[in-house]
């Protein structure tokens, strides 16, 4: 990592001295990456390319190709400083004091300084806005105060001691004050940042297009090899996932993401394709609503642990490519906590139930979304708890109708419809918060946010809120490890696996990645040399 | 009088059989589909395997002499699926169109026949239904009333109803005023008889030609249903269902789309081949 | 027919107008919360409460219905709640890509359809007639998105000659437009075929023949002459079921039509894109069927414009 940080260096050293060198590379004829113009399929459609109002990893990965954050990641989802450089806090996490980088462009030529972050941080402040990610800052933010030139300082509402952690988040990136003052629309069609890459068009449910910014400060500061980049890259929304296949596979296509699992291994075995997998932070697992019988009772709960077989779950459902989860957080994230996963004992389940009362088992339903691979888990899973006599029946509706029945939920635990529920979560802020507290704070029962299991102990929430009010690292890793403890003994999900993200490129690409949290990740990609 | 015409009924009905014997395609088709029937009622004594039966070590195989259309994604037999599927896909396509066409005659009947306010009212309904893209009809049905068979078989007996009473109306607009017609009329036939003596015989060859279309159709809408994930139910063996599945695996096990495609493929093959026949056979004008 | 016309266009408007509010109030019927599905389904209550008051959901549906219709009438077609874009333009960037692949899907089905249909009249119960009819009836028994598939398997990914996705040029509408017209080409070859069989029954037809005309002219000149009025009626209709039934077709080959838009509309439950795309699918229908009834005129004088 460090070497090649220092390669990059002496490149952008030697860059710089070749100055306006300009075609120095095109002796053979060939094309460098700068003179490629490189297409990718996606899966899905991009929502908007305003990032306060993103909810999806795929704009939110788009975006930070063209705008950067205060802070940000590295390849292994660590924390690192981007366009700020340093930050000092008070010790009950109230106040934050922001150092900017200095001698940087947006690229309309605005510069980079205290101005440009207060108009960021002020929009995310704004709770008046009623965008997607408002809730994010909005509440926490109380000012914003410029202390100097490239020094920026943050006084909160309240304690929050996962701050930078937050504004590494996708929606905190920084975008050009002048488009900010011209409003939302404005944003959300034509962003301007200080990224890697310029926009340069969008035509909603077909594609987008980015082009280099040569000029990208990453590059000195040795985020990205000097010759790294393309000339465009154009984004093909391919929703059928064949589709996207067999177009990496025609050549219609240098790069596809994500790789359906089945078609991984068909992939693997074509010459003219390199596929990657590489763990995510994604966590499956399947919900239970613990204040609804039979889930109410631990030992139902440790008896439907037990029924479900994990390595048949991955192998199956995740054709092979994924790891036991061995907490409801990925190893990425910060806080991260490991406990043994609980192998597959249908003895032990049988026994469980009976112990409970419920030797004959017992009839659920399963409601999911619609699609092939919902509908694949769902059989799944009625098939593993059928084996310890648990009747399960199943509901595939579209997702708005299961998103009104789920989510939207406004009943008490006790009366809602969910039994259970399979799904995943990605902790977009790569912070253990971002997935301990909505997911099983028992403030975040439906309809707040996704706890679907209706967790409701206190002596978690304690631990999860007591960690929101330090800014030392130690201690709330600490108070996190004792909180995934707590859903280890209690039981409210079957976690199931962590997530691989998958992704297929052109033999001749390299460095063509996916970070842990499912966004692109092209910093340093590039045409492999001798091609 | 009634003698009479029982008389000229049962001849006709000879003659049709007569005609109907020389269709050599249709006859086959009749025969497959009657093997269709058996199989939809007595699969699951047929089949193989169970059509739940999961077995982990042995997915996506190809087809082989233990399971003839390979194993889907769970290791399950394909052929036994095939099988029971049969019966979800004759019913669905029967029901729905069925429904469809008898309402869709009787309201193209009015709309032809009697003109004015009632034409009017049926030909603007049929607008508005058309105005639907059937596959959108389809999904807001389904979208109200909650997924499941029963709601497609209501969904798509909604939206092939039109197609059958616009083209009951234009052959009732081509024979209303055909001299046949117009003498029977300056005679003193009733409407009823005229309608269902006259002008909804000259409209049954095209009623048939459409109604086996129409069961094709409905099976394969049924099919693009569960393609976007509005039909059967998992783990139903429905085929458009088990196909949809089955584009998952398009690039490294074919015969998942393969053999459910050629299944929808040779019943609505048959029903439109049966339907040719039929239609060859009932055409008044075809006695030489 | 001035007068028919002028009728015919109010009662277009009528049916528009009917259309227009059945779908907006229809739509809101259906289960399902647009300003969930557009902030995540992992988002936070508040997230969801504040996309909608941001898209004037929480405002009484009497009153976005009047805002809604005054905007119509003001050739306003509103703003999508999920690109907060104008209906308009996502419609203009898509809408031509749907008409030319129905276009293209429709000229050579229809061409090719009736071709086939007269062919196999004139032969019947030849070996011509049992081709043109095989062709014919397999063409309508295979589902349209396992064509589809197919097509792409072969030709994209096996031997790499056409592109499996886009709208770019005029090779990446080739595997759609066959897909998209295979059942249409087959509909048509079998109703030309049974209406021609009809018209060469005909009297006038045997007179014909009986004068001595030659069977080119008697096929072309006077059969399919009055075929073609039930032929036009299936292209008609089909013309329309083809705009809104590129809504697969579309999916499979990822085609930025109104097709696919529609899909991703409905799931999000995006009411101003369903609203308007519904308005276009049934102005294309209505213009569709006056132009079918104003040919039936002109080509059966028998019936009057009433």
């Amino acid at each position: 990592m460090k070497k090649s940080k220092l390669l990059a260096l002496a490149l952008c050293s030697a860059m710089l001295l070749s100055a306006c060198g300009g075609s120095s590379g095109g002796d053979s004829g060939a094309k460098t990456s700068r003179e490629t113009d490189v297409k990718a399929a996606v899966s899905l459609d991009f929502t908007t390319m305003d990032p306060v109002d993103t909810s999806d990893t795929l704009s939110g990965g788009i975006q930070r190709l063209i705008m950067d954050g205060m802070f940000g990641f590295d390849d292994d989802m660590n924390n690192i400083p981007m366009l700020a450089t340093g930050y000092t806090a008070n010790d009950d996490a109230t106040e934050y004091v922001l150092t900017l980088r200095e001698g940087i462009s947006f690229t309309d030529g605005t510069p980079w300084d205290a101005a440009a972050a207060k108009a960021n941080l002020d929009k995310l402040a704004d709770t008046s806005r009623k965008l997607k990610r408002t809730s994010l800052l909005g509440p926490i933010i109380d000012t914003v105060e410029i202390t100097g030139d490239y020094e920026v300082t943050v006084k909160l509402t309240q304690p929050f001691g996962a701050f930078i952690a937050t504004l590494a988040h996708p929606a905190c990136v920084m975008m050009s004050p002048k488009v900010l003052e011209a409003g939302d629309a404005e944003c959300a069609a034509h962003p301007v940042g200080t990224g890697q890459y310029k926009f340069v068009e969008w035509e909603s449910g077909h594609h987008l297009t980015v082009e280099l910014n040569p000029d990208w400060w990453g590059y000195e500061a040795g985020l990205a090899d000097a010759d790294a980049g393309f000339k465009s890259v154009t984004f093909d929304v391919v929703t059928e996932s064949s589709t996207r296949v067999s177009g990496i596979q025609s050549g219609d296509y240098q790069f596809i993401w994500p790789v359906p699992t089945e078609s991984y291994q068909t992939l693997e075995s074509d010459s003219n394709v390199n596929v990657f997998s590489d763990e995510g932070i994604v966590v499956y697992y399947l919900c239970m609503n613990t204040q609804k019988a039979p889930f109410n009772d631990i030992r139902v709960r440790q008896a439907m642990n037990y029924a479900i077989d994990k390595d048949a779950y991955i192998e199956i459902i995740r054709n092979g490519l994924g790891t036991k989860a061995t907490s409801i957080l990925g190893p990425a994230v910060a806080g991260y906590k490991k406990n043994e996963p609980i192998e597959a004992d249908l003895d032990k389940a049988k026994e469980l139930l009976k112990e409970a009362g419920y030797e004959n088992g017992f009839t659920i339903t399963q409601y999911y979304s619609s699609n092939s691979a919902n509908e694949k888990t769902a059989q799944f899973m009625q098939q593993q708890l059928s084996q310890v006599g648990i009747t399960v029946n199943l509901v595939g509706q579209e997702s708005a109708i299961t998103n009104a029945l789920i989510q939207d939920c406004t009943k008490p635990g006790s009366e809602a419809e969910v039994d259970i529920y399979h799904t995943g979560w990605s902790p977009s802020t790569g912070d253990a918060d971002w997935a301990l507290r909505p997911l099983l704070a028992s403030e975040m029962c439906p309809p707040a946010n996704y706890n679907i299991s209706y967790f409701a102990n206190e002596e978690y929430d304690n631990l999860i809120h007591a960690a929101l009010e330090t800014a030392d690292q130690d201690e709330r890793n600490k108070l996190y490890a004792q909180a995934q403890d707590i859903v280890w003994a209690e039981l409210p999900i079957v976690p199931l696996a962590n997530s691989f993200n998958t992704w297929a490129t052109a033999k001749n690409m390299q460095n063509v990645k996916i970070y842990k949290d499912g966004a692109i990740n092209i910093r340093n990609a590039k045409l492999a040399a001798g091609e | 009088m009634s003698t009479k015409n029982e008389k000229v009924k049962s001849s006709r009905f000879q003659e049709f059989l007569k005609k109907f014997r020389k269709q050599k395609s249709a006859i086959a088709a009749l025969i497959v589909l009657l093997i269709l029937v058996f199989i939809a009622i007595f699969c699951y004594q047929i089949a193989p395997y169970g059509i739940n039966e999961f077995d982990y070590s042995s997915v996506l195989q190809k087809p082989s002499a233990a399971h003839w259309f390979g194993t889907d994604e769970f290791g399950r037999d394909l052929f036994s699926r095939i099988l029971c599927g049969t019966r979800i896909s004759l019913t669905v396509g029967l029901a729905a169109v069925t429904v469809g066409a008898i309402s869709g005659t009787v309201l193209g009947l009015i709309a032809g026949y009697y003109g004015g306010i009632a034409e009017s009212l049926i030909m603007r309904m049929c607008d508005v239904l058309f105005a639907f893209p059937g596959i959108i009809l389809a999904i807001a049905i389904i979208a109200i009333l909650g997924s499941g068979m029963t709601n497609v078989v209501i969904a798509v007996a909604v939206f092939s109803m039109p197609t059958f009473c616009r083209l009951v109306r234009s052959t009732v607009l081509a024979t209303k005023e055909s001299v046949y017609v117009q003498a029977e009329r300056s005679l003193g036939a009733s409407d009823a008889r005229i309608l269902f003596r006259h002008i909804l015989p000259a409209a049954l060859p095209n009623i048939i030609v459409q109604y086996t279309m129409s069961i094709g159709n409905s099976i394969m809408t049924a099919s693009s249903l569960s393609f976007l994930g509005m039909g059967a139910q998992a783990p139903t063996p429905e085929w458009g269902l088990i196909l949809s599945t089955g584009r998952t695996y398009m690039v490294n096990a074919v015969h998942m789309m393969l053999f459910p495609g050629l299944a929808i493929f040779i019943t609505v093959l048959c029903f439109n081949l049966l339907g040719d026949g039929l239609r060859d056979a009932l055409d008044p004008k075809l006695s030489e | 027919m001035v007068r028919y016309l002028i009728k015919k266009f109010l009662e277009t408007l009528l049916t528009l107008f009917i259309v227009t509010t059945a779908v907006f109030f229809f739509v809101r019927m259906i289960p399902g919360d647009p300003a969930r599905m557009i902030a995540g389904e992992q988002a936070t209550l508040e997230d969801v409460e504040n996309v909608r008051e941001s898209l004037g959901l929480n405002k009484p549906v009497p009153q976005q219905y009047a805002i809604y219709i005054s905007g119509l009438l003001k050739g306003d077609l509103g703003t999508s709640l999920r690109t907060k874009r104008p209906v308009a333009a996502e419609l203009s960037q898509r809408y031509p890509n749907t008409i030319k692949l129905a276009t293209l899907s429709i000229a050579w089905s229809a061409t090719l359809g009736i071709l086939i249909g007269v062919w196999s009249a004139r032969h019947r119960t030849k070996w011509q007639d049992y081709l043109g009819m095989t062709i014919a009836v397999s063409g309508i028994s295979l589902p349209n998105f396992w064509i589809g598939f197919m097509l792409i398997s072969l030709f994209a990914v096996k031997l790499h000659l056409l592109p499996s996705t886009g709208t770019a040029g005029f090779k990446s509408y080739i595997l759609p437009a066959l897909t998209l017209g295979t059942n249409i080409m087959a509909i048509l070859a079998r109703f030309t075929r049974s209406s021609m069989i009809e018209q060469l029954k005909e009297d006038y037809i045997r007179t014909a023949r009986s004068k001595g005309l030659s069977e080119t002219p008697v096929t072309w000149k006077h059969a399919f002459r009055n075929s073609m009025i039930s032929v036009v009626t299936v292209i008609g209709m089909q013309f329309g079921f083809l705009i809104g039934g590129s809504v697969v077709t579309e999916q499979v080959f990822a085609f930025n039509g109104i097709g696919s838009l529609l899909v991703t509309s409905v799931s999000f439950r995006d009411y101003p894109a369903i609203q308007s795309l519904i308005l276009i699918f049934s102005l294309h229908f209505i213009v569709i069927n006056l132009i079918v009834d104003i040919l039936y005129a002109v080509l059966n004088p028998e019936i009057q414009l009433s």
